[in-house]
């Protein structure tokens, strides 16, 4: 087929790379390109790669010729075997990682077959298994009746219109009562710039928020200078577990000395480490109107916002508080805690809902209601819910006896199967765990019988312990 | 900085099903490497990655049946970060335990290696560019071969012509282009595909 002529146009071109040319003509247009230096230099303009594309290829090479790191590999495999989150992984024998012990991991654990299972678990582990089992009946049971916790605690302030402050709020802030106005549209906090004393100013409960607790607060941001250090300019939710703030957490609109304009959170406490945390995010925005949000459930904080006093809430961050009592709860106007700075804010309504959550508020994103519920309504007999709990305490208890004695009498009358090296039938053989002490740290420490001639990982210090093999192990693995 | 798309959310919703081998298996693949990368990159050994990755994905694993993906309230990547930071803190925490006991000069570098919550944020980031890039690339070249995929790096990255590459490479003109076009849109659509909706 001879070539063309005439160049083929570049519409002619674009079709044939995007494949809509019949094969037949293929050729045709490619020994054209083989002898015409003008249709290359055309498709090589065409052929560009794109910005996004090219600046990645730029960025970061061709990553398919980099060999794959061969412990990245072996945690790839390892994830793979789990399948799927609703999945247990199969055994991990033979892979070169090390093995977690059982309790450090829940998820990802061996399996075996419901009877080897069952088999295997030491007396302790049932122990273990009974008292969950009793909280989970328990659980059930307190599902089925009114909770038991202490009656709900609500405080509604409506900022606007002058409204005076409930008795269960206080102006916080030392100068606050020369900083601060009732106006229609809400309580006026102005922090000048030649302030001397840079306390944050608004107001704070009289009362510790107990249990669960939804905090709701809605603020305008009229103005407020952007600094040059410290934590920001401008309104915050806050809540701590003493005056001291052995643990902290706060969501705000701020203007920050990097960020500028947007929301905040930061957690943290004091604890000693690991248990140490220190977290914050920040998310930028521009509304001067909007809504702040702290939700807890159970020790579970969750951090919200909303860019209006209509719009819906988004979560920006979440933190394990604890389920500590919060003496301090402050909504307040902070000028970041250095002279100079102007901030000038309304705080127009704050919600407190604390004790027994109704279902719609324990949603993170829920509004909360505006009908106030009476104190106490979540109550109810405590001599049914204490009959309750020790119905399930029984009912856990015989349940648990009765599993025990069976697998008792199933150990008794099963006898020790023949079975080859490393079979799970060899492992249901040996049924006890090992133990052992870390040879780094000397802790105690037990392990399944299949781990021998393994790896674990201390629950303590961390470091890798080969689990020992006993002399019915070596016997059963020989045989 | 390139305008990167967000994660699929289809992707999260099938994660919920645990029948579905398939979602966890490209789950795993596209975010295994960004957060074992990221933790390198943060100082750790690749054992302490490699079992950081392993507690990230056990999280991950409990928390995904709850987890009700609203993409208005950030991406899952972010949502990520935060379990990954969490877990960092902690092994720096646990470091730290020790270190006190120690005097390791090389633990105590370590902590110090502690990025601002801005900086680690960026580098997330960063990281998670590179592997969605990695990710598309490596989803590309299984399907062609080694010819096909430098007709398409030569051209389009490399800068060199049409003819130049097809010399080097022992291909028709032509076919360099043709090569080069259906590399370039399958990786477009890939890096589409991981937009949420």
């Amino acid at each position: 087929m001879p070539a063309f002529l005439d160049c083929p146009a570049t519409e002619s071109w674009e079709r044939l790379l995007a494949s809509a040319v019949p094969p037949d003509q293929w050729e045709q247009y490619e020994r054209h390109m083989e002898s015409c230096s003008d249709c290359q230099d055309r498709l090589d303009q065409i052929e560009e790669c794109g910005d996004t594309l090219w600046q990645l290829a730029q960025r970061f090479g061709d990553p398919t010729g980099t060999p794959t790191d061969p412990t990245l590999v072996n945690v790839m495999e390892r994830l793979h075997e789990v399948k799927s989150p609703g999945q247990q992984p199969t055994t991990a024998s033979g892979s070169e990682m090390l093995l977690p012990l059982a309790e450090d991991c829940p998820r990802v654990k061996e399996t075996g077959s419901r009877r080897g299972v069952l088999q295997r678990l030491s007396l302790p582990t049932w122990f273990a298994g009974l008292v969950v089992l009793g909280l989970t009946l328990v659980l059930l049971a307190q599902a089925a009746l009114p909770p038991f916790q202490k009656p709900p605690v609500e405080t509604n302030q409506d900022f606007r219109k002058g409204q005076p402050l409930l008795p269960s709020l206080k102006l916080f802030g030392g100068d606050a009562v020369k900083l601060t106005k009732r106006e229609d549209e809400g309580l006026r906090i102005t922090l000048p710039p030649t302030r001397k004393n840079h306390d944050a100013v608004g107001v704070s409960t009289s009362y510790s928020l107990s249990g669960d607790f939804v905090i709701t607060a809605a603020y305008e941001l009229l103005s407020a200078s952007r600094p040059t250090q410290g934590p920001g300019t401008g309104v915050t939710l806050r809540v701590a577990n003493d005056p001291q703030w052995h643990s902290f957490a706060k969501v705000g609109r701020f203007i920050r000395p990097a960020e500028g304009s947007g929301y905040a959170t930061e957690f943290w406490n004091n604890n000693p480490p690991p248990d140490k945390v220190w977290q914050a995010q920040f998310e930028p925005s521009e509304g001067p109107r909007g809504q702040l949000r702290l939700v807890r459930e159970g020790s579970i904080l969750r951090f919200l916002v909303a860019d209006g006093p209509e719009n819906t809430f988004r979560q920006i961050d979440v933190a394990k508080i604890g389920a500590d009592d919060l003496p301090v709860v402050q909504f307040v106007v902070v000028d970041s805690g250095t002279e100079g700075n102007l901030v000038d804010a309304r705080l127009i309504e704050l919600k407190i809902r604390s004790g027994a959550l109704p279902q719609e508020e324990r949603s993170a994103t829920a509004p909360l209601p505006e009908q106030e519920r009476p104190a106490g309504s979540n109550g109810g007999s405590t001599l049914v819910k204490l009959f309750g709990l020790i119905i399930a305490c029984a009912l856990a208890t015989a349940l648990g006896g009765f599993l025990y004695w069976r697998r008792s009498r199933r150990l008794a009358t099963t006898p020790l199967p023949a079975a080859g090296p490393n079979t799970s039938a060899g492992m249901e053989a040996m049924p006890l765990p090992i133990s052992f002490s870390c040879a780094a740290c000397s802790k105690q420490l037990k392990a399944r019988a299949e781990l021998a001639g393994k790896k674990v990982r201390c629950s303590q210090c961390g470091k890798a312990v080969l689990v020992p093999m006993t002399k019915a192990i070596k016997a059963a693995r020989s045989s | 900085m390139a305008d990167f798309p967000l994660t699929r959310a289809s992707l999260l919703v099938r994660l919920r099903d645990p029948q579905d081998e398939e979602a966890w298996a490209q789950f795993v693949d596209l975010y295994a490497p960004l957060v074992y990368g990221y933790a390198r990159k943060q100082g750790l050994q690749d054992a302490d990655a490699a079992d950081l990755s392993q507690e990230v994905f056990s999280a991950v694993a409990g928390a995904v049946g709850r987890l009700d993906y609203d993409p208005r309230r950030g991406a899952f990547r972010n949502w990520l970060f935060t379990v990954v930071r969490r877990k960092l803190a902690n092994w720096r925490a646990a470091q730290g335990n020790r270190v006190l006991g120690s005097g390791d000069a090389a633990t105590h570098q370590l902590l110090e290696q502690c990025l601002a919550p801005d900086e680690a944020a960026a580098g997330w980031e960063t990281e998670w560019e590179q592997r969605l890039f990695a990710w598309a690339c490596e989803q590309v070249r299984k399907d062609v071969s080694a010819s096909t995929w430098q007709s398409f790096w030569r051209t389009a990255v490399d800068g060199q012509t049409g003819k130049q590459a097809a010399a080097e490479l022992g291909l028709s003109v032509a076919a360099v282009y043709l090569a080069g076009r259906r590399i370039r849109t399958r990786l477009k659509e890939l890096l589409q595909s991981a937009q949420e909706p």
